[in-house]
């Protein structure tokens, strides 16, 4: 990869990238210290790496660092984790799309990044297989419960006006 | 049985309370206590202690400590447990699902899973993930019902549904209206207000491109640097030694000796005295500057610095006959001070250096510091001769 193909890299998927992880995490600070590190990884290990593979690269060293920090988060903060349908909404929304936000941080951690992936970046089965090391029907079963549980949400009177 | 004695009494005590003992050792024990009294009153505790056998009926019901593998905490140090009861069959089947699920997003439990649903027989697992943990159902031949409606809708959404598949949903979907609900709704769009703000910073900047001219100048340059530094610290240690031997401002001065003496003349100059004076030029500041000369008629000796700094040689107002470099015989130095008794050639110069050195070193170079070398030809002649010390040198070849 020439320097010129990385900085077209950063051109194309900063911004997903960014997103992606600001999506999951919601720490600005720490997603910016996530997107830095994935591209110094793309970077270091450029000779390496296709081209045509440096967004599902970004993609995946992202992931796993996202996966890690969460897990030290969940380590550090104690608290019982609730089930999405154990919240109540004291919200209500205008948008769809502001409720599908706000249903997606709701999802759990694994379900909520690959319907990103799928949604956000366009991802196939396999490809989110690839990214996260899950297999492509762990990765539908996903998707389609994660699609499910929106469904349930954007369904529920007391989400919309 | 072992004779009872003070070390081993206590195991007889009990034995005589548990009534293990025969006869004879009943009465070796009598005999043991009559002949140790202290011990009758330990003998009697033993009696106290006497252990009854629990009734059954006053045993109390520990079967509630037994786990129960549902009570398991989902817990990434209880995975290897949770994921062999699962495989084994062993967890409770209503809770399978959610044990799946868990399993799934845990991505150690998941490896585990993995590594030991390889040691099971294949079809045991692939039965067992298709009934229990994907619940998606096999689009081509399920038939569609309200349980698995739902399915149906997101794989026609995602394109997961073959030709027949979506023809066999929809003609169902005509018939159930009331589940008609579009997917699509549930797709997520990206936020494009969210942009990563300091993605300049992330980009990176062409090598410069170096000519070879440019390579070249630059090695030179450095090489150059490189001599330079290593001339200075060279000096700097030359000073550090010289410093303790001389008066102080004076660093290393080498004197070399050049002779441009012809054949046809050495017998004549061995014979001549000759008046030499040194004269009182600044040391030049480099290597190598020639700071005297000493001019005995075709004989030159000439006197440089290898030092930086300066040293103020003062004249040498030395008269002394140099005729005898030739031959290491006694010979008479005239110096200012008067005839100096010589033994020869390596005395006179000595005394040249040293009167030299006596002028502008202080007189601090101890004898013992003058280092001699020389090399004679067939004729005994000399034909080398060096001398060193820490402050110059004088040097001669011919």
């Amino acid at each position: 990869m020439t320097v010129e193909e990385y900085n077209q890299c950063v051109d194309a998927h900063a911004d997903s990238l960014y997103r992606f992880i600001l999506k999951n995490l919601r720490d600005r600070e720490y997603s910016h210290d996530i997107v830095q590190d994935s591209f110094e990884k793309l970077w270091v290990n450029r000779n390496n790496v296709d081209g045509t593979k440096a967004k599902s690269y970004l993609f995946t060293t992202a992931y796993h660092t996202m996966i890690d920090h969460l897990r030290k988060t969940k380590r550090l903060d104690n608290r019982e984790e609730i089930p999405p349908q154990a919240i109540t909404h004291s919200k209500t929304y205008s948008d769809l799309q502001e409720i599908l936000h706000e249903a997606i941080q709701r999802l759990p951690e694994t379900q909520r990044m690959v319907l990103m992936l799928r949604d956000y970046e366009g991802y196939s089965y396999q490809e989110i297989g690839e990214i996260t090391g899950l297999n492509e029907s762990q990765v539908k079963v996903y998707i389609y419960r994660a699609r499910i549980f929106l469904k349930d949400f954007i369904g529920t009177p007391e989400n919309v006006i | 049985m072992a004779a009872i004695t003070r070390n081993n009494y206590e195991q007889f005590f009990i034995d005589y309370y548990d009534g293990n003992l025969s006869a004879q050792k009943v009465a070796e024990l009598r005999e043991f206590l009559r002949k140790n009294p202290d011990l009758q009153a330990e003998f009697e505790w033993f009696s106290n202690i006497k252990l009854k056998p629990l009734d059954k009926t006053q045993v109390p019901d520990f079967s509630f400590l037994k786990k129960k593998i549902d009570q398991v905490p989902f817990a990434e140090e209880n995975a290897d447990e949770l994921v062999i009861s699962l495989l084994e069959g062993d967890y409770p089947e209503e809770k399978r699902a959610q044990l799946w699920q868990w399993i799934q997003e845990q991505p150690k439990a998941f490896q585990t899973y993995e590594r030991l649903k390889k040691a099971k027989l294949n079809t045991a697992v692939e039965s067992l993930e298709k009934s229990v943990f994907y619940q998606i159902p096999d689009f081509e031949n399920d038939a569609i019902d309200t349980d698995n409606e739902q399915w149906f809708a997101i794989a026609a959404m995602e394109g997961d549904l073959s030709e027949n598949s979506l023809r066999k949903y929809h003609k169902w979907l005509n018939v159930h209206v009331e589940y008609q609900f579009d997917f699509l709704s549930t797709r997520l769009l990206p936020d494009t207000k969210i942009v990563y703000p300091r993605r300049e910073e992330l980009k990176r900047k062409p090598a410069a491109k170096i000519h070879l001219l440019t390579f070249t100048t630059t090695v030179a340059a450095s090489l150059l640097i490189m001599l330079l530094v290593y001339r200075f610290l060279n000096d700097q240690n030359l000073n550090t030694t010289n410093n303790k031997l001389s008066t102080g401002t004076a660093e290393r001065i080498e004197i070399l000796a050049s002779s441009k003496v012809e054949e046809t003349h050495e017998k004549q100059i061995l014979e001549s005295p000759v008046a030499t004076t040194v004269s009182s030029k600044p040391i030049q500041k480099r290597r190598g500057a020639k700071i005297a000369t000493l001019q005995p008629r075709n004989f030159t000796i000439e006197i440089e610095t290898i030092a930086e700094k300066s040293i103020n040689l003062t004249t040498l107002p030395i008269t002394h006959t140099l005729a005898v470099y030739q031959e290491p015989e006694p010979q008479i130095i005239k110096t200012e001070e008067g005839e100096v008794p010589n033994s020869g050639f390596w005395a006179r110069t000595i005394n040249f250096v040293s009167e030299a050195a006596k002028k502008n070193f202080g007189n601090k170079i101890p004898k013992d510091k003058f280092k001699f070398d020389y090399k004679l030809n067939d004729q005994r002649q000399i034909v080398y001769f060096a001398i060193e010390t820490p402050v110059f040198a004088i040097e001669r070849k011919k």
